[in-house]
């Protein structure tokens, strides 16, 4: 049983969505279920700092010895920051999905594309 | 279809196919039973009746070995070119090769393996291609090399694509040397207008014949994606990588320098040395026949930097569960079996076994007998050409032998009252057993219309020379 | 495999300064002038071995090979079939090595009526029209034929940008459209694993598709039975359609592609006609085309002169041609081998090519039922498809079998391919082998099925696999969060 977090939104592509202390800033990762899926992740690439990301766009990658997978951007807005370690070393994913593994922070601009995303129980079912 | 034989009945065929179809009747009977079915139709219902082929094909008649070996024998022999003083080159050369080679290369362990995809079991695979990307990223002193492509044709249009995808900015445009192969300037136009990129020329000097800065265009219109300049050039004229440096980083475009003989990096400064950005080659120097054209060795090197964008295979250095040294492919992740269509290229091989035998080949030759045999060939190209110039001069012949640095090739170009001059000398040749050369194509601007290019190699000796020139001196 | 202790050291650690393995002509010329600004002024790091270390390393190298000579390979449409070594004699005469691919005609004659006979053995066990050997290998050939669909269509006005892709289809198939400029559509299969024809109509009722890629038989081994229809369907709406050839040995004698209506495929001549593997190349391709693209051929093609004397000669084909696309003819000294293989068997050789395949491959499905999943139990061609589905619910996993295989002798079978099947076991005996040897690999499959279904089966039987060759499970990981590609980075 892959781990869901309680306090977390999802989405369908198996990304996690937590506030930050600023209501207008996400920050996002993968699930324990996407990174058990894929494998041990051996590079990462990830949107510029400052750029602007369209709900679904795909914005990066993560790649694993057998496969790659692309990241989708779960809401509309700015990239605020980075997690810059993660690019030289992303193993974390893999042991800590949830925790040192964020991926990107977004100061959304589209406050209605939160409706879309998925809570813990929702995503329970997507990720079997 | 010819073959002398007698013609065997069906029983005889059915036992003399046992040696690679070992299914007796008897198996045959087994399985259909086993499979609850009466005959073959029935095992293979999905095949539409009038799909099936009704009796057997129209094939000539198997033979056996004996006759095989004749058959194929006399086929060879037609084949005189094989056995001619041969001067021919343009990127495919009949160098030597130890003998050896040939005996290790041919273990069924090397000839009949499989892609390396389970590492445990094609370490010798591995190791040696490892070695191999090794020894190609030091000739070219790149950071890094691929398994190998197909041919440097290939690996030149590789090359531009990956120029293009990683300047997504930049136009779709690339210019390539005007001393490029006719052939591979020909593949680049039947392929990358397809993907909507534009072929463009860097026009040579006419005096010199080399692609300079001075001769690239002044405006063209925007930054292109990529430059490439082939050196040795097709009139055998070794051209400067500093220039392809200088020019493709004024137009913020990727360089990429086309090694056309791998052979010349043993003597001349290497791409590496002028910090390009992708440099590609032909191998077929590097120990592998003439084969009439195949298989050959396509060579392909990058800066790290740049490594996931590189097409083909790769073999990288890591360790087993019980921490021994090995070796396994790997960022095949770039490929076509996990991407798809969004591989950086369709490439499923790489010329594995050629690969080898390169890398065997500069296993036995050392940097020493690669700068040897480098010095020798281009001894050979400036004595020939000097003795050309003194023929011409004696002769008042007034025919040009191309200037400059030089490897293993030279160009006689020839005025447009003078054309059938180069066909004159083919023929000539051929009479007394030389394939003395093949027709090039020169620089417009030059005042020239044709050239006779000649290569050599160190099959030959002095008096083989001496025999070219004179038969280039006679009326 | 061997346990050499010199076996972990690379070419450049063996080496001596003043050593080397070569023999060449001194040259009898004076010497040139030193070049000048050219000049290279690095020494190449290259190693320096006398003959016989060279042969000693490379010879204990290949021990550590797993090799057709040396044991069966089950790999799914790979048909890893005997490689006769007489095509390795026939390869290696000097009048095939030796020749300059530029040599005039009248001295190269025998190459190229080997070539033009060799066009006329592949036209007549395919049923294609005219046959080009020039692509390199098969993901060539396949670029090749979407290019001459792609030219085709052109040439009739027509500017259709989409190409439909089985979902089940091998990945070169989708890379080639994409170098053509085409977009993929993916077709999914219906539940008999065939091409959903109710989809592929939806598909194309749009009238913008340039066509289809199909495999036949599929990648899942099966014979797609309204391969007529679906051509006919293409052919109505103004496409082409492409056949992947890779599994051209089921249908060796049998049936002929050509015949259903298809208008291109490509040949792997390193699969059904024997050419070696060699550890991953060179491969050789070919295209068999119908008369619709025959125009489209790349340059230059052989024929024989009507009036001549069994005369041959290559015509540049300029006109509508897709011009080149690989350097020369193709894999010319790969040609000889196929060539001299297709001529020891004969009509009657190459029919029980296709049929020992079929009968070997379906073997295997009867005697395995029961002990594995088979997702399309009722037949097969010459490979079936398996899935760890039965073993999964014990914790063991496609790899792991795949893994284990290794210490019984046996190289893995295919796996996690097609991706249209979960864990997917892909089994291809080939012809070659004999039905012992296939009925020791379905033993041993029955072994490992049962290891698979015993309490703590992981732990027990499957964890680090393989444990008695040389070398343990490779860490992939590694390799690839490392990347030491040359032996610089390892210093």
């Amino acid at each position: 049983m892959s781990e869901i977090r309680p306090e977390l939104f999802y989405t369908k592509e198996h990304e996690w969505i937590k506030k930050t202390n600023n209501p207008k800033v996400f920050q996002m990762g993968i699930t324990d279920f996407a990174q058990s899926a894929l494998g041990d992740v051996t590079y990462l690439e990830l949107p510029e700092l400052d750029s602007t990301i369209s709900q679904n766009d795909v914005v990066g990658s993560i790649e694993s010895v057998k496969s790659v997978s692309e990241l989708f951007a779960p809401l509309s807005g700015k990239v605020t920051a980075r997690n810059e370690s993660l690019l030289d070393d992303p193993s974390p994913l893999n042991s800590s999905p949830y925790d040192d593994a964020w991926l990107l922070e977004i100061e959304i601009t589209n406050e209605s594309e939160l409706s879309q995303l998925l809570g813990p129980e929702a995503y329970a079912s997507v990720a079997q | 279809m010819s073959s002398r034989l007698v013609e065997p009945t069906d029983k005889e065929c059915e036992i003399e196919n046992m040696r690679y179809l070992p299914l007796t009747e008897d198996e045959k009977t087994r399985i259909l039973e086993k499979c609850g079915v009466g005959s073959f139709e029935e095992l293979t219902p999905n095949i539409p009746e009038e799909l099936r082929v009704k009796g057997l094909l129209n094939l000539p008649s198997r033979m056996s070995e004996a006759e095989l070996l004749e058959t194929l024998e006399k086929l060879s022999s037609i084949n005189k070119g094989a056995w001619m003083q041969n001067h021919l080159g343009q990127g495919v050369y009949d160098h030597t090769c130890p003998t050896w080679i040939d005996q290790i290369l041919g273990r069924g362990e090397f000839l009949t393996s499989y892609t390396p995809y389970q590492p445990e079991v094609t370490q010798g695979t591995l190791q040696g291609i490892f070695e191999f990307q090794s020894m190609i990223a030091e000739l070219f002193g790149m950071e890094v090399s691929n398994a190998s492509l197909y041919d440097g044709a290939t690996a030149v249009l590789e090359a531009v694509l990956m120029a293009v995808r990683t300047r997504k900015n930049n136009k779709p445009i690339v210019y390539i040397s005007e001393g490029t192969y006719d052939n591979t300037r020909k593949i680049l136009e039947s392929c990358l207008p397809d993907m909507g990129i534009e072929v463009r020329t860097w026009w040579a000097d006419p005096k010199s014949l080399e692609s300079t800065p001075e001769t690239f265009e002044n405006d063209c219109g925007g930054a292109p994606a990529a430059i490439v300049l082939q050196s040795p050039n097709r009139w055998g004229v070794v051209e400067d990588w500093a220039g392809l440096d200088s020019v493709a980083k004024k137009e913020n475009a990727r360089s990429v320098a086309y090694v056309s003989h791998a052979l010349s990096l043993g003597i001349f400064s290497p791409p590496g040395e002028h910090d390009i950005d992708i440099a590609v080659g032909e191998g077929q120097a590097l120990g592998i026949p003439p084969g009439f054209g195949g298989p050959h060795l396509g060579l392909f090197c990058c800066k790290k930097a740049d490594i996931r964008q590189m097409p083909g295979r790769l073999v990288g250095h890591t360790e087993d569960a019980r921490g021994q040294q090995a070796f396994c492919v790997t960022l095949s992740t770039r490929e076509q079996h996990i991407r798809r269509e969004k591989a950086t290229s369709n490439i499923c091989s790489n010329q594995n076994l050629m690969a080898l035998k390169a890398a065997m080949y500069m296993t036995a030759m050392g940097p020493e007998g690669l700068s040897k045999l480098g010095k020798g060939l281009r001894s050979r190209i400036f004595y020939l050409r000097t003795a050309i110039e003194n023929k011409f001069k004696e002769k008042n012949i007034p025919h040009q032998v191309v200037q400059g640095e030089l490897f293993n090739e030279l160009t006689i170009m020839v005025g447009p009252k003078h054309s059938l001059w180069v066909d004159e000398k083919i023929t000539q040749a051929q009479d007394q057993g030389i394939l003395i050369g093949l027709d090039v194509s020169v620089p417009r601007s030059s005042g020239c219309v044709r050239g006779l290019n000649i290569a050599v190699t160190e099959r030959h000796y002095q008096s083989d020379l001496d025999k070219l020139v004179e038969i280039l001196g006679e009326s | 495999m061997s346990n050499w202790p010199l076996k972990t050291k690379l070419s450049i650690d063996l080496s001596t300064p003043g050593h080397h393995g070569y023999s060449f002509p001194k040259a009898d010329v004076p010497q040139a002038p030193a070049p000048g600004k050219n000049c290279r002024s690095t020494k190449i790091n290259l190693p320096e071995l006398s003959e016989l270390s060279c042969v000693r390393h490379f010879t204990r190298l290949s021990q550590q090979n797993f090799s057709i000579d040396a044991g069966m390979y089950p790999l799914g449409s790979c048909t890893m079939k005997y490689n006769p070594r007489v095509n390795e004699v026939t390869a290696s005469h000097r009048g095939f090595t030796r020749l300059h691919p530029r040599t005039p005609a009248k001295y190269s004659q025998g190459a190229l009526k080997l070539m033009f006979e060799l066009e006329n053995l592949l036209s007549e066990i395919s049923g294609f029209s005219r046959i080009s050997l020039q692509p390199a290998a098969g993901a060539q050939g396949e670029y090749l034929g979407i290019k001459m669909m792609r030219a085709c269509l052109t040439d009739r006005g027509e500017t259709r940008n989409k190409i439909i892709i089985p979902e089940s289809a091998h990945g070169t198939n989708g890379a080639s459209a994409a170098m053509c400029g085409y977009d993929v559509l993916p077709l999914r299969s219906n539940e008999y694993g065939l091409v959903d024809f109710a989809q592929l109509d939806e598909l194309t009722k749009s009238g913008d598709v340039a066509g289809l890629m199909i495999t036949n038989p599929n990648t899942l081994g099966l014979f797609e039975t309204e391969i007529q229809k679906i051509c006919k369907l293409i052919h109505d709406r103004g496409g082409l359609v492409y056949l992947d050839g890779a599994n051209l040995n089921a249908m060796m004698g049998i049936t002929r592609p050509g015949d259903a209506g298809v208008d291109c495929m490509h040949f792997n001549m390193h699969k059904t006609f024997t050419t070696p593997h060699g550890g991953g190349g060179p491969g050789c391709g070919g295209l068999g085309v119908s008369k619709t693209l025959i125009p489209y051929l790349p340059t230059p093609t052989v024929e024989k002169i009507p009036s001549g004397d069994d005369e041959y000669v290559l015509v540049e084909n300029e006109e509508k041609s897709v011009g080149k696309i690989k350097d020369y003819y193709g894999h010319f000294l790969m040609m000889v081998r196929a060539y001299t293989y297709i001529r020891e068997l004969g009509a009657r050789g190459v029919k029980k090519v296709g049929e020992d395949a079929v009968l070997l491959a379906n073997f295997i499905r009867k005697d395995l039922e029961g002990h594995y999943d088979i997702p399309f139990p009722k037949t097969c061609m010459h490979e079936v498809v398996l899935t760890d589905k039965f073993q999964v619910k014990n914790g063991v996993k496609t790899l792991d079998i795949a893994k284990r295989l290794i210490d019984e002798g046996f190289h893995p079978p295919t796996t996690y391919f097609p991706l249209i099947v979960s864990g997917a076991l892909m089994i291809e005996p080939t012809e070659t082998e004999s039905l012992n040897m296939v009925e020791e690999f379905c033993n041993t499959m029955k072994l490992i099925a049962k290891e698979a279904s015993e309490e703590d089966a992981f732990e027990k039987h499957f964890k680090d696999r393989p444990r008695h060759m040389a070398y343990a499970r490779v860490n992939e990981t590694l390799a690839a969060r490392q990347l030491k590609l040359t032996w610089k980075d390892l210093k």
